[in-house]
């Protein structure tokens, strides 16, 4: 069994198939990409492996579990975590408790010691505090630690949102269009931290990006998603000669 | 010391303006002076000078602030002692400050506008008319007082129940249609004595006290009211004490979160099922420790005193005085439930001024009076938001 499969899913919404007989395998350690149009399902993709959309049908497989139509809070409990491609933060708190809300989950204090701040709870929420402290330094934000999340420019809110999904802990860590609305540089240097992250984390990443040359320097594989269909799947030089490829995305050039 | 002088006569002050607000016997001084308090909060915010002043002087003297607060609240109905009827009023406005910090748990830290939270009062209340007046039991108060939190409490799970996945406006509307289901119930069965209410509910006694006589203190016949008063006075401190800890806990932070964006609140593994249980369990059974209280204050309760307009009223004293903000709170709840003695002849208008606040509120000052602060965290000492 492999770390994580993705097995026939379909995604159905109404008389739209959004996602069409989708298959994935994933190894630790991976880095993969998953690119396709606007509209091609890659979103419906993540919501599916995350919980927020049960399948129409197949099943999905995480660490020889079936977590198919599992809560999402029990997935990112299980290790999958992710960002949003329309950036989800908690604006209107800090940006330290945007990431200590991550570590509420696998603390293993009860209600009443939380609330009356207990010596084992207020041990864990240090331990929390400090770990959390790290990870905003990680991405350069430990700075700003008592701002709220809501006031960082763009580029600085999806680091923190990195920030946050890596302080739960996950195996697996679904980016959607991290680099969204980022200048070429900004992207490049993105994609440096994201494989810095894989190694320094042991993750294993799936990425969705909307533009292919992002993906094209750091990814392994690739898979292409057009209408809900996986056109291609193979290394960033296979995808880059794939006639439907290149016809999907062209398709799109003329449209746009 | 400089610091210290700032705090003692700030609080000083307001001792004085809260004392006057209640003594003043026209209308229009009171239109006034309240117009005065609300535009000096909100100057006092805005000016950046004045606002750092006083958080530097209150943030590095807490325990001194906190301490001479309490004292002169300790200290504030004395100034009533030839009318007790005002330290009545002022008792229901403690009451009214516990419930409004119930609300908040919904209302506040999670957005979910409850309008049917007079019920929950109303259940605490019943329950301890029934239990002590109809059925003439005669537990320890306390254990009365905690029934009346626990069948509350019931309650609110019953709604929180079917209400899980709702948002919005269908929370709220059936929020209002719980809230007239209790009022209505509670109205026609002739088990709660129907339209007539519950009648002769007795004092409380506590640990051989009765809180319906009056004492003599140094040769001073306190009103019974008074005894009242500091009832309700420590029950709130307590209220707020464990509402405080409560929003600097995880519990706090996860409603938070939960309120801002609950797809990415699950997505951090947060249930957000669980949070909300929490919410209800605990905002009815604080509005029914507050009912617990007022029944015997009154002792006479009827369908009446939990009608759709006092769950109107709650949730406008959260909006005024700052969603999220103890003390804010308690300045929304204590001047609203003032006002409607100092505004007798406009009694009528009770409810278009209340929506009126909602409204102006809304749209100028979203985060009340005394909006919410951001969090501190000073460890080791976890997280504080004053
Ligand atoms: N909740 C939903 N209800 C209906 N249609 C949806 C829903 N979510 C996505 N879709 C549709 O599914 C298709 C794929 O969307 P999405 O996965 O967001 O694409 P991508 O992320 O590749 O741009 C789109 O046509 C979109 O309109
Ligand atoms: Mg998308």
């Amino acid at each position: 069994m492999p770390f994580f499969k993705a097995d026939h899913l379909v995604m159905r919404f109404g008389g739209l198939v959004a996602v069409n007989d989708f298959n994935l395998e994933l190894q630790p350690g991976d880095l993969v990409g998953l690119i396709g149009p606007n509209g091609a399902g890659k979103t419906t993709v993540f919501n599916m492996i995350t919980g927020v959309y049960r399948p129409t049908s197949g099943r999905i497989y995480f660490q020889d579990k079936d977590i198919t139509g599992k809560r999402p809070d029990i997935i990112t409990a299980l290790g999958i975590a992710r960002t949003f491609q329309n950036i989800r933060l908690f604006t209107d708190l800090s940006l330290i408790e945007n990431v200590m809300v991550s570590y509420h989950v696998r603390l293993k204090s009860n209600i009443f010691e939380a609330v009356f701040k207990l010596p084992r709870y207020m041990r864990q929420e240090n331990a929390m505090y400090e770990e959390a402290m790290e990870l905003l330094h990680k991405v350069e934000l430990d700075h700003l630690a008592e701002e709220k999340a809501g006031s960082l420019p763009y580029g600085e809110q999806r680091r923190l949102e990195i920030a946050r999904a890596l302080a739960t802990h996950p195996k697996l860590l679904l980016l959607d269009e991290p680099a969204a609305g980022m200048n070429p540089n900004e992207t490049l240097q993105l994609m440096d931290f994201i494989k810095q992250i894989r190694d320094e984390f042991d993750l294993t990443i799936l990425l969705i990006e909307h533009d292919m040359k992002v993906v094209m320097g750091i990814c392994e594989r690739i898979w292409v998603l057009d209408y809900g269909k996986t056109i291609a799947v193979g290394t960033p030089s296979e995808i880059q000669n794939n006639p439907e490829v290149i016809k999907a995305y062209l398709g799109e050039e003329e449209y746009a | 010391m400089g610091k210290i002088l700032t705090v003692l006569l700030i609080e000083l002050l307001i001792l004085i303006v809260s004392v006057f607000a209640l003594k003043i016997e026209s209308t229009v001084g009171f239109l006034l002076l309240l117009v005065s308090i609300v535009f000096a909060i909100y100057y006092g915010a805005k000016n950046e000078k004045i606002r750092y002043r006083l958080q530097d002087a209150f943030s590095s003297s807490r325990r001194f602030a906190l301490i001479l607060g309490i004292i002169l609240i300790f200290i504030f109905p004395l100034f009533f002692m030839d009318s007790p009827y005002w330290v009545f009023v002022i008792t229901i406005g403690v009451i009214y400050i516990i419930l409004a910090i119930g609300l908040n748990m919904m209302l506040g830290s999670l957005d979910l506008v409850n309008l049917g939270f007079a019920a929950f009062f109303g259940i605490g209340a019943y329950t301890v008319g029934m239990i002590t007046a109809k059925y003439g039991l005669h537990l320890p108060y306390l254990i009365v007082l905690l029934l009346a939190g626990i069948v509350a409490m019931i309650f609110g799970l019953l709604l929180c129940l079917p209400t899980m996945g709702m948002k919005g406006y269908y929370f709220s509307l059936t929020t209002i249609a719980f809230g007239l289901a209790v009022e209505l119930t509670i109205n026609n069965l002739e088990w709660t004595g129907g339209p007539g209410g519950i009648k002769n509910i007795p004092h409380i006694s506590l640990f051989g006290l009765n809180l319906g006589d009056s004492y003599t203190v140094f040769g001073y016949d306190l009103p019974f009211q008074l005894n009242y008063f500091y009832f309700a006075l420590v029950i709130m401190l307590l209220v707020m004490l464990v509402a405080w800890l409560i929003h600097n806990s995880r519990i706090g932070l996860s409603w938070n979160a939960i309120k801002e964006d609950d797809i990415a609140a699950r997505a951090q593994g947060i249930n957000i099922k669980v949070y909300r249980i929490y919410a209800f369990a605990i905002g009815s059974f604080i509005a029914g420790v507050a009912g617990a209280i007022f029944a015997p204050l009154m002792g006479y309760i009827a369908p009446t005193n939990f009608t759709y307009a006092h769950s109107i009223t709650m949730v406008a004293m959260v909006i005024l005085g700052g969603i999220d903000n103890i003390m804010g709170i308690a300045l929304g709840a204590f001047l609203l439930s003032i006002a409607p003695e100092k505004f007798r002849a406009f009694s009528d208008y009770r409810m278009l001024i209340y929506a009126l606040i909602i409204i102006l509120m809304v749209i100028y000052r979203p985060q009340g009076l005394i909006p919410k602060k951001i969090r501190k965290y000073d460890f080791i000492g976890g997280a504080k938001d004053e």
